[in-house]
């Protein structure tokens, strides 16, 4: 009966496939969250030097994952990857007070792009779980989300490390996506 | 703060080669945790030079303990790159580990670093962490800046009495004062192409040993001559 119910269930949505890019500044917690997300494990990472994607099945819906790496000079390289993207992951580790302008600046930087134009944008103020991390409330305004115009976008606090914030965030994506954002 | 707009690319091919320069030293030849060769990647508050591996399990520590940075993929600030010139592996290592057992297996190399830096365990008692304030006596110096622990006052070392957030806010500030930074410039300007090259040969030939190096210098030389500007000084005029 599950199982038949499943099945009229994504027949009804379909199965819905999104390109999925993580974008964010190097040690922002990008591939943690990633490999949290489809295997729902912490993995032990190193700097990534190109790419790591993968498919995570959630809602119904099946998302390639695309996580960049965030170096500064590899930085413009995301550009390469932003066709056909129905949403960005922008991931700030919100203890990182120092760099929060960078991350703004870059952010930005994205929204202009006009590949990127209808990609719909979950901001996850990451690592909540060190000492001095700053809240959604307060990387909202570092961010200048404010300054967002006719596009969606939700921000959440998120630690990848303690597996919190994550699915919520997925669940506001793939809600928005299935309403016909992005 | 890692921008490229508050640092030139003139100023950052300056960065690159006193970093490689400082990397070619001995003391910085073995990442500061683990030993293996060729570290390309730093800790910008603790000032040291290490692997790949290690600097991910820096990363894990989060930015209060460790921030860090590639030496080939990053633009560096000048107070990041004067810290490095000041501290470097072995004073480094005089500090957090002068109270380490000679024969310590260092085989589980995570279990090290957090000891290492998150513990202190093995750190003296009567010791402060090594500060920025050795970074002003590198500004002063008549030394050439690139011998970096030569041009700061050993002596001294353990004296300093900053606290770690006082040092951690002033490796990276916003803008950092224009005083501050014209005295580093001047260092610079000292230092600079001239005396860097006779050992440059011979590391150059050693670099294939070590995989990510070739993989680093491969993906960043089709994109940003900048970075290789010690190999092609040449280059330099392009970036006016």
């Amino acid at each position: 009966m599950g199982i038949l119910f499943t099945r009229m269930f994504s027949s009804l949505f379909g199965n819905k496939e999104a390109r999925i890019l993580v974008l964010g500044l190097d040690n922002a917690g990008k591939t943690t969250i990633l490999y949290r997300l489809q295997m729902g494990e912490v993995v032990s990472t190193i700097p990534t030097i190109g790419f790591n994607v993968e498919t995570v099945q959630y809602n119904n819906i099946k998302f390639q994952v695309w996580d960049l790496g965030g170096q500064t000079s590899i930085r413009p390289y995301w550009r390469c990857y932003f066709p056909n993207t129905q949403a960005i992951i922008y991931v700030v580790d919100s203890s990182d007070t120092d760099r929060l302008v960078i991350a703004k600046e870059e952010f930005h930087a994205i929204l202009e792009e006009e590949e990127l134009k209808g990609a719909v944008v979950l901001i996850f103020a990451n690592k909540q779980d060190l000492p001095g991390a700053l809240d959604d409330a307060a990387i909202t305004e570092a961010l200048e989300l404010h300054k967002i115009k006719s596009r969606q976008w939700a921000i959440f606090k998120t630690s990848a490390i303690k597996g919190e914030g994550l699915f919520e965030g997925l669940d506001w994506l793939s809600n928005t996506l299935k309403s016909g954002g992005g | 703060m890692n921008d490229k707009a508050l640092v030139t690319k003139e100023v950052h091919a300056r960065h690159t080669k006193i970093l490689e320069g400082l990397l070619k030293l001995p003391e910085n030849r073995e990442c500061a945790d683990c030993q293996s060769k060729a570290p390309r990647w730093a800790s910008v508050n603790l000032g040291i030079f290490i692997c790949m591996q290690c600097s991910g399990i820096h990363r894990s520590l989060g930015v209060h303990i460790s921030k860090v940075r590639s030496t080939t993929l990053d633009t560096w600030l000048p107070e990041q790159v004067a810290f490095m010139q000041c501290m470097g592996n072995k004073r480094s290592n005089n500090y957090w580990e002068a109270e380490l057992p000679p024969d310590y297996d260092r085989s589980e190399i995570q279990k090290f670093i957090h000891i290492k830096y998150e513990e202190k365990r093995w750190v003296a008692k009567d010791a402060t962490q090594p500060g920025f304030e050795d970074i002003n006596v590198c500004y002063v110096a008549n030394e050439p800046v690139e011998g970096g622990s030569k041009a700061c006052i050993p002596k001294k070392m353990r004296n300093f009495s900053l606290e770690e957030e006082i040092l951690t806010s002033h490796v990276a500030p916003a803008a950092p004062p224009p005083t501050r930074h014209r005295g580093f410039s001047l260092d610079m300007e000292d230092d600079g192409t001239a005396k860097l090259p006779p050992m440059s040969e011979s590391n150059a030939s050693k670099k294939p040993i070590d995989g990510k190096v070739d993989l680093f210098s491969l993906l960043y030389s089709r994109d940003s001559l900048q970075d290789h500007s010690s190999k092609t000084p040449s280059s330099w005029a392009k970036f006016e």
